[in-house]
């Protein structure tokens, strides 16, 4: 048995399951409403650094490195993402900016570094406190993290552009996708289920639950 | 098929634990020691006070500029609805469809399905629970997807900044509608879609 209890609810419909083992790769779904409950990973600690630390490192040119370049009448523009934030704060609008500062940047480069940080602490074995609101803070900072819509407006805005000037895409262009690609799959991949299973059963004291 | 409410068990919201709870809105998780809830408290009336400001926010946000496009100083200001009918004009109609979807479409469907879940949970309507869970599961995702006007207008300010040849800036609609984005995400948040399935179990009994 991988998890320790018989029983399981769904989280969408609250169906009440009887737990099975689940091999890696197999994933358990609600039989009454679908949805997706268990996925275990085959080893989701050493994919989750991995790929957390890809997105961290990609993370620095990917904001930084131009987006794009805009060319017209010989005068030339960089966008990069820190600068459409500040651009924005600078021309008062605050509020917009900061929700486009942690839609594209905070949250996901917080969301990279809570993963990495829950997978060091599940290699040391520390199952205290400090993994617990970690765990908890992923859950809600994930949602918040939206680069695959940061890439389409990416390619609006150079659509949109291309008959008024020369637009290129720039280095950080291919950052970004690298980094999108990388924060994307770890946010799909990563197993909570697992480490929490394991938090349990280093904790004690988390009892069977059976139907009466 | 039996809901784990209705044999006095209680899912862990943050961890995903099955407790026994003795009562409905008591107690903490063993595990986590998150708060334990059998549904999100005052789900519908929160879900409900949240669709109506995006609503009264969506006016503003539709009815003032997001964007006005300057060429040698010369430039109309846009709102959402005339940047989608410009873009079409110009000949751009993929995207001015994409942008129709995300900043017009999404909000108001969205707002609209919550609506429809909300009034299925109040008046017990007959409606297919599986079809209502992929709803919710549709607005869920569907939600950030808004976000890409306020995306795209953060990087066009930046790009076409060349003082009085061109320049692009934003407007007051935007800050509504960036409004409305996040409303909507959270009224997505707070709508429990236990609360579908337990209609089926109340016309069992
Ligand atoms: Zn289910
Ligand atoms: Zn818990």
């Amino acid at each position: 048995m991988l998890y320790g209890q018989p029983h399981l609810a769904c989280h969408e419909c609250d169906a009440l399951l009887t737990r099975v083992a689940l091999p890696p790769g197999k994933k358990l779904v609600c039989p009454r409403c679908n949805c997706t409950l268990r996925k275990p990973a085959r080893d989701p600690v050493n994919r989750g650094m991995a790929l957390s630390l890809t997105s961290l490192t990609l993370m620095v040119p990917a904001f930084t490195m131009p987006i794009m370049t805009f060319n017209m009448l010989g005068l030339d523009t960089v966008d990069t993402m820190i600068k459409g934030v500040l651009h924005l704060f600078q021309a008062g609008f605050w509020w917009m900016a900061l929700l486009v500062l942690f839609c594209s940047i905070l949250a996901p480069t917080l969301e990279s570094a809570l993963v990495l940080s829950i997978c060091l602490l599940v290699r040391a074995r520390r199952y205290g406190g400090l993994l617990i609101l970690l765990l908890k803070l992923q859950a809600r900072v994930r949602r918040w993290a939206m680069l695959e819509v940061y890439m389409l407006g990416i390619l609006v805005a150079y659509v949109k552009m291309i008959d008024s000037g020369q637009v290129h895409m720039g280095v950080g262009m291919i950052c970004f996708s690298g980094m999108m690609l990388a924060t994307t799959l770890n946010t799909m991949l990563f197993d909570t289920h697992s480490i929490w299973e394991q938090v349990g059963r280093y904790r004690g004291g988390i009892h069977e639950v059976r139907p009466r | 098929m039996k809901s784990a409410r209705a044999e006095g068990l209680v899912l862990c919201t943050d961890c995903h634990l099955l407790v026994r709870a003795p009562r409905a809105h008591q107690g903490a998780c063993p595990r986590c020691g998150g708060a334990l809830h059998a549904r999100i408290p005052n789900s519908v009336s929160r879900t409900w006070a949240l669709v109506v400001a995006a609503w009264v926010l969506l006016v503003p946000a539709n009815l003032y500029p997001i964007m006005t496009v300057i060429y040698f100083g010369e430039g109309e200001p846009d709102t959402i609805i005339s940047g989608v009918i410009k873009l079409a004009e110009e000949g751009m109609l993929p995207i001015a469809i994409v942008v129709f979807v995300a900043s017009i479409a999404v909000p108001v469907l969205k707002l609209l399905g919550i609506m429809l879940l909300l009034f299925t949970v109040h008046f017990k309507w007959a409606l297919s629970k599986t079809e209502c869970t992929v709803l919710y599961r549709i607005i869920e995702v569907v939600g950030a997807w808004s976000m890409l006007d306020l995306f795209m207008i953060s990087i066009l300010v930046t790009l076409v900044d060349l003082g009085t040849v061109a320049q692009i800036t934003a407007g007051p609609g935007a800050t509504a509608f960036a409004t409305v984005v996040v409303i909507t995400m959270f009224a997505a948040m707070s709508f429990d879609p236990r609360l579908i399935w337990d209609l089926q179990e109340d016309s069992n009994d």
